[in-house]
């Protein structure tokens, strides 16, 4: 937080039109260029700011390195021999566990002690012995020379092997980064019944594999930053170039880069320092574990943030209406879809005001309860000594600290926390006289709703916003909360994500949008991109309809 | 940011200095089902409350107390006014009195007889009592004791004569739900007077205000009697019977009922049910005393055939058609009668005529109506239709008779 200035935002649309037109006047490949120039320049500062080149001697390098690290346990110091012409010696420098042995062995190790110089067509002086067995000895991909210290320490440091031979001021860092991974499992937060098991793991290169493999296009661009002063934790953001607007492109790609903290270690930190709005209870961003999630967004224009360590990617921009729907929608047929996410949305609805409800109800709005079940909830609080706030605050906070217990608890003590929670604080309250059993209802559905919301960032906020607007429907009743939800509608209307608006495509209204909304229409229906997202690329590729097709043939 | 900052501890006053002044608890409220109104001798008036008491009612919530109690209990004041009876009461309630779920408002004959008009202001002015509160007149009875009895179905009593007089409005017709906007609106009408149902006590009267009328097996009960007339807010007699379901053909309010009609020489012969009804009213105002031309078009169903009649023939349905018409058109007539001669239009011909002709209605009609409205000559069209005759066609007595004459 500390190191984010205020920046503009780009808040309206018009205004993105005229960047967008300001652009057209710089220089075209502007962007790009100026990343370049920063990398480089930064390159310019380590090399200044460090202290060594690399030197030439085996064992004062070997030495160097080991007060760099602290000499620590891990870090293997293979010294060998070959033979080109002469005798050369060379030491193979990786930690242990982030590298792959087998790699290590086959690919490395193996070809260079079998070289000879018999081989050779012509002899190699001692300073292209790099380069030489670079060209003909490593079977690897990836080779890259290492020339400064700082650079030696950072390949070791982020799991590559460096070979250094005698003579020599350069260094070869190998990509033989291996070591245990998670593998890849069924996502455990966004389960679905039909549509891919698969799901992201803590390993960046694994996540993006799993979308390349999805969408094999040329325009998807992969970008990568490193932030974390102390972690320099891999970040990546992913787009299709010829969808996503690049003026959201490079906003998010500023954002990221002004990011300055210790360590990063999950993506809700990230998502933090990058938000238009803190103080707000609404996530602005989409977060999910599921690749195709992340693709269907990047095919409407939004933009993936991949960071190592995680298995949550975000999705930016983010829309309210995002967090009602789930990637199942689009796999089964529209109307159980459309049906689908309507319940969800009602159901965040009673998870918000259900209790606040029962307490207007109760506590001011008599006149509004059948007769029958009036008689019945007055004979209920016949005996209840508190207040019908009091009783309400009471079950919540209970209902909260046993699913906060829940998620806590070892898995074996589980089983004694649900019969705590539902005999003594459920049935033996009521029988205590302590809560009316229809609160108890009241605090059962609102609890269940709270979990059918797909997401769990925004029940999260309704939640948090069940508090206060029990308190204020407790003092003004229906009046009350109709204000408060005035309120929270109005905020809603205020935020922005990265400058599209949060309630899009309500508030502005998007028709073609909303066809993709809180209802789900046919696929073949839905030919457009969010309007504002892709300002590029409106139109998605035009469904032709089989129904259309076989018409046309039978004509024929 | 900064007036977020400084607003939000005010706003956090408001929430708890400002006191809920109209906050009530459940338990803090008597729901007051009935209400009654009477006349003393000094003519203040006498409030009877009828306040329930949810855990008795309630299913499955078994008494706190652990005994039995009363369903309901009956609280009585008496004020020069409404208000200041119903404020008096607090002085034997523990509770405050809530009036919203009030399904009865209970007039004596003896202030029907006065005037209702001193009490019906309150009760529609309040907020919080609903306009569709059942306006009746306790006949032969006292609203304090008719708000005392126990009812065995529903065990309260007004909301008993609540569910009595809709389900009877809707299979017998005698009697219609009046509610109290129904009954201003006809006061306010054009020459319109109210007509309010009738409920009386039957049976053991002593047993009938005892929960011992629980237990028994023919108890008292209470049971809707006639509509009363009223003129310029005073109660003047009853249509009892098929005049009272004269009114209901009139203003087209009949939904169903049974209408007995005679067959060949038995006078209960058919029994015809109601299905729908449609009532088309007309008033011609050329000349000094206006006449109205009523057409009545029931839809109805064969519901008893008690003689022998082959009604596979289509001339016999046309028969009885015709048949049933003139006994519908008798209990109109005998209504129209009945109200004239209390010099009460509570059947709402003078809207009608006001509707039909407002010039002539103010300048001619409206001064003397008093005069003219015993003279109205009404003609009754009865048009109906029998559309079905049951799941049989001809009955049985029939297919008997046909039989013995079958050499």
């Amino acid at each position: 937080m500390r190191n984010r200035r205020k920046r503009p935002i780009i808040r309206t649309h018009k205004k993105l039109t005229d960047m967008l037109a300001d652009k057209k006047h710089d220089d075209p490949s502007s962007l790009r260029s100026k990343t370049i120039s920063m990398e480089t320049s930064k390159r310019k500062e380590t090399a200044e700011t460090v202290v060594g080149e690399l030197s030439p001697i085996l064992h004062v390098m070997v030495d160097r390195v080991k007060t760099l690290l602290g000499d620590p346990m891990d870090l293997i110091v293979r010294e060998f021999e070959f033979e080109l012409e002469q005798k050369v010696t060379a030491t193979l420098l990786f930690l242990e566990e982030m590298n792959d042995p087998q790699i290590l062995n086959e690919f490395i190790l193996s070809p260079l002690m079998s070289l000879s110089s018999h081989k050779q067509s012509s002899p190699v002086p001692v300073d292209h012995v790099l380069h030489y067995i670079k060209q003909n000895a490593l079977a690897l991909g990836r080779v890259l020379d290492v020339e400064t210290e700082d650079e030696l320490v950072e390949a070791l440091l982020a799991g590559f092997s460096v070979l250094l031979v005698e003579g020599n001021t350069k260094g070869l860092k190998l990509g033989t980064t291996g070591g245990k991974v998670r593998g890849i499992e069924e996502p455990s937060s966004e389960v679905v019944i039909r549509g891919p098991k698969d799901s992201f793991t803590e390993s960046i290169k694994t996540n993006i594999s799993l979308i390349r493999r999805r969408v094999r296009s040329k325009d998807i661009r992969i970008e990568k930053f490193k932030i974390g002063e102390v972690t320099h934790t891999d970040v990546a953001i992913v787009y299709l170039e010829n969808i996503a607007n690049p003026l959201l492109i490079k906003e998010i790609k500023e954002r990221i880069e002004e990011v300055k903290t210790d360590g990063l270690l999950e993506s809700g930190q990230l998502e933090e320092f990058i938000q238009d709005e803190t103080v707000t209870v609404f996530p602005q961003f989409l977060n999910t574990e599921r690749p195709d999630v992340v693709i269907g967004n990047l095919l409407e224009g939004r933009v993936g943030i991949i960071i190592n360590g995680t298995p949550f990617v975000l999705i930016a921009p983010a829309q309210f209406i995002q967090f009602f729907q789930s990637s199942e929608d689009y796999y089964m047929r529209y109307d159980i879809s459309t049906f689908l996410r309507l319940l969800r949305f009602s159901v965040f609805i009673i998870s918000l005001i259900a209790p606040s409800i029962y307490i207007a109800l109760t506590t001011f709005h008599q006149a509004m309860i059948p007769t029958t079940l009036l008689f019945g909830i007055a004979a209920q609080r016949e005996g209840v000594p508190f207040p019908a706030i009091a009783e309400a605050l009471v079950m919540e906070i209970t209902f909260e600290i046993l699913r906060e217990a829940g998620i806590r608890m070892p898995r074996a003590v589980g089983v004694a926390v649900s019969i705590v929670g539902a005999l003594v604080l459920g049935q033996a309250a009521v029988q205590a006289g302590l809560v009316s059993p229809a609160m108890v209802i009241v605090v059962g559905i609102t609890a269940v709703a709270s979990f059918a919301i797909p997401s769990f960032a925004v029940a999260t906020s309704a939640r948090l916003l069940r508090f206060p607007l029990m308190l204020v429907s407790s003092v003004f009743g229906f009046y009350g909360l109709t204000l408060a939800l005035i309120v929270i509608i109005a905020h809603l209307t205020s935020l922005r994500s990265f400058g599209y608006p949060y309630l899009s495509p309500f508030a502005p209204i998007q028709t073609q949008d909303l066809k993709d909304s809180l209802f789900r229409f046919p696929i073949t229906k839905l030919f457009k991109r969010p309007k504002k997202l892709s300002k590029k690329n409106q139109t998605r590729t035009q469904p032709y309809s089989v129904k259309k097709k076989r018409e046309e043939e039978t004509t024929r | 940011m900064k007036l977020l900052k400084s607003c939000l501890p005010l706003s956090l006053c408001l929430l708890f200095l400002t006191g809920c002044w109209d906050q009530n608890e459940l338990d803090e409220l008597s729901i007051v089902m009935g209400i009654g109104i009477n006349l003393d001798k000094k003519g203040d008036l006498i409030v009877t409350y009828q306040v329930v008491n949810p855990t008795e009612v309630a299913p499955g919530i078994t008494g706190a107390g652990g005994g039995k109690q009363p369903v309901f209990t009956v609280y009585e004041t008496t004020g020069r006014n409404l208000m200041e009876a119903t404020r008096k009461a607090s002085k034997q309630t523990s509770r405050r009195l809530f009036f919203a779920h009030a399904r009865m408002l209970v007039f004596s004959e003896k202030i029907a007889k006065d005037s209702i008009y001193q009490a019906v202001d309150m009760i529609s002015r309040d907020p919080e009592v609903r306009s569709t509160i059942q306006v009746v007149v306790a006949r032969d009875t006292t609203p304090s004791k008719l708000l005392r009895t126990f009812t065995a179905i529903d065990k309260v009593t007004s909301d008993e004569v609540a569910t009595i007089l809709k389900i009877s409005e809707k299979n017998w017709g005698e009697n219609m739900q009046q509610d109290i906007n129904e009954v201003l609106q006809s006061i306010i009408d054009e020459g319109g007077e109210p007509i309010i149902n009738g409920i009386k006590i039957t049976g053991d009267k002593k047993l009938a205000m005892t929960a011992q009328n629980y237990e028994v097996g023919d108890p008292a009960r209470v049971q809707l009697s006639g509509m009363g007339v009223f003129r310029d807010g005073k109660l003047q007699g009853w249509l009892d019977g098929p005049e009272a379901r004269g009114v209901l053909w009139i203003k087209g309010k009949l939904v169903s009922s049974a209408i007995t009609v005679p067959c060949m020489n038995k006078d209960n012969g058919y029994s015809i049910e109601i299905v729908r009804s449609n009532t088309e009213l007309s008033a011609d105002t050329k000349r000094d005393i206006p006449t109205i031309t009523l057409d009545v078009f029931p839809e109805a169903n064969i519901a008893e055939a008690n003689c022998a009649v082959n009604l596979e023939n289509p001339s016999e349905i046309v028969n009885i058609e015709s048949r049933l018409n003139l006994v519908i058109e008798k209990e109109i007539q005998e209504t129209i009668t009945a109200s004239q001669g209390f010099n009460s239009d509570v059947l709402g011909f003078g809207e009608l005529l006001y509707r039909e002709n407002p010039r002539k209605w103010r300048n001619d009609y409206k001064e003397n109506y008093k005069e003219i409205f015993p003279e109205l000559k009404v003609e009754v069209n009865v048009d109906s239709r029998i559309r079905r005759s049951g799941i049989r066609t001809s009955p049985f007595l029939f297919e008997e008779k046909k039989k013995k004459e079958a050499p």
